[in-house]
């Protein structure tokens, strides 16, 4: 994973994603698109056989930067009680 | 797999979903030949979807046939 | 949850779409798995060429070791055919005597015996009286994205979490949603509609549109933030290994792009 920043200003922020997919960017979009002070957060991937997708991220209020860090900390979040959750199910059913 | 002469052998993989058959072919074919129904057969092997199954149904396997050719050129060879 | 051996069903709630969507993403393509990659033929006399051969094998699941091997990429070695902690070599030598023989799996032996084929009575080629198969298999770790045979599920589905209301005051039990349930999710037992299959409604609504009434006597409807996950190994890694690999995968992901945020600034 490579990040490239093609614009940054108070409250957008473009970059290129190059080396991920749907997987990653569609995952980041959901999280970002819950909170509130998000405006628009989404991608585009420009070349189907190349993988750098384009993320686009606009905010009302505060910084982009402070919303993907939010939201990357609430996908860690998740996973690992995902992870946790169905280790527990997991043992429990054995 | 297929080569231009059908399919010689029976496919490792379902070509849809990728689930493993290979294994299951000769036991399916065993049993189906002593007369029992392919479709208990397969249900009994835990073939489950449709795109399996067909792998195991429709697929004849060639390559016996097509060694006795094999067979056959030794034999002149000599 | 439910589940077998190689096939496992279980219900996730409070979680969106993009969720479940990059953990099915990440199983299917993400999670390595064990597979042939390069096969050296020393001798191969039978009537199948050398290229089905080892695509034949390289379709064949092995048991994975996760922890004890890294991925070529991954591996410092930067050998063409990797070094003992990102292969495995798997060597192959039949002859066929005096009778026909069919070459298994099972026939392969490999030099790590952890990483030996999920099924031994996969036939891979039949020899005639006479021929013989030589070969030297190298296996290594690679992901679906690459080539499907280093996936480690043949089935990866997530739906919705269906939710099926009956509504007994206009429903007059005709039976026509029961007959036409392609899962049959719908039974008539004494005088009420029950629903004996939840799970597998596919959220069709045949039932709704079979229904005479109007409007309907039955409504089906997703549940929000709850799915249904649906998978099946191809055995080369346990179910509960591949589901926590993927939520590993996709931690290791956030990580590094937080990493990546903060270099930037």
């Amino acid at each position: 994973m490579e990040l490239k920043l093609l614009k940054h200003t108070d409250n957008t922020l473009v970059f290129e994603i190059r080396g991920e997919g749907h997987t990653f960017c569609q995952l980041l979009q959901g999280a970002l698109l819950k909170n509130p002070a998000v405006e628009m957060a989404g991608y585009d991937i420009p070349h189907p056989q190349v993988a750098h997708p384009v993320f686009t991220l606009r905010v009302r209020e505060g910084r982009p930067e402070e919303a993907l860090k939010a939201a990357v900390e609430e996908l860690r979040k998740q996973l690992e009680e995902f992870r946790v959750k169905f280790a527990e199910s997991w043992g429990r059913s054995c | 797999m297929v080569d231009g002469v059908g399919n010689m052998m029976i496919p490792v993989r379902c070509f849809t979903c990728g689930a493993v058959i290979g294994d299951k072919w000769e036991e399916f074919l065993r049993r189906v030949r002593a007369g029992e129904h392919p479709g208990k057969v397969l249900d009994d092997l835990g073939v489950k979807r449709y795109c399996c199954r067909r792998m195991l149904l429709s697929h004849a396997d060639v390559i016996e046939d097509v060694i006795k050719f094999h067979e056959l050129f030794e034999k002149r060879a000599r | 949850m439910e589940r077998d051996k190689l096939r496992v069903r279980f219900v996730v709630k409070g979680v969106n779409t993009e969720f479940v969507n990059a953990l099915r993403r990440a199983m299917l393509a993400e999670v390595p798995t064990m597979a042939i990659e390069d096969v050296v033929f020393f001798e191969n006399s039978s009537i199948l060429h050398d290229e089905i051969i080892a695509h034949r094998l390289a379709l064949i699941p092995l048991k994975t070791d996760l922890d004890s091997y890294l991925l070529p990429e991954e591996c410092g070695c930067g050998s063409e055919l990797g070094c003992n902690r990102c292969r495995v070599i798997l060597t192959l030598s039949v002859e066929a005597g005096d009778e026909r023989r069919t070459v298994y799996s099972g026939d392969l032996s490999p030099d790590d015996p952890e990483v030996k084929p999920v099924y031994d009575n996969i036939p891979i080629v039949v020899l005639a009286p006479g021929q013989s198969l030589k070969l030297e298999a190298y296996a290594r770790l690679g992901k679906g994205k690459d080539h499907a045979k280093w996936q480690p599920v043949s089935v990866c589905t997530h739906k919705y979490y269906p939710s099926v209301e009956v509504y007994s005051e206009r429903c007059d039990l005709c039976g026509k949603c029961v007959e036409i349930c392609p899962k049959r999710v719908l039974a008539v037992e004494e005088d009420s509609l029950k629903i004996v299959n939840l799970l597998n409604c596919t959220l069709c609504e045949d039932c709704v549109r079979a229904c005479p009434k109007n409007p309907p006597a039955i409504r089906v409807s997703p549940v929000p933030e709850a799915f249904i996950f649906n998978i099946e190994s191809t055995g080369s890694l346990p179910v509960d290994r591949i589901v926590e690999e993927a939520a590993k995968i996709l931690e290791k992901k956030l990580s590094e792009f937080s990493q990546k945020l903060e270099e930037l600034g």
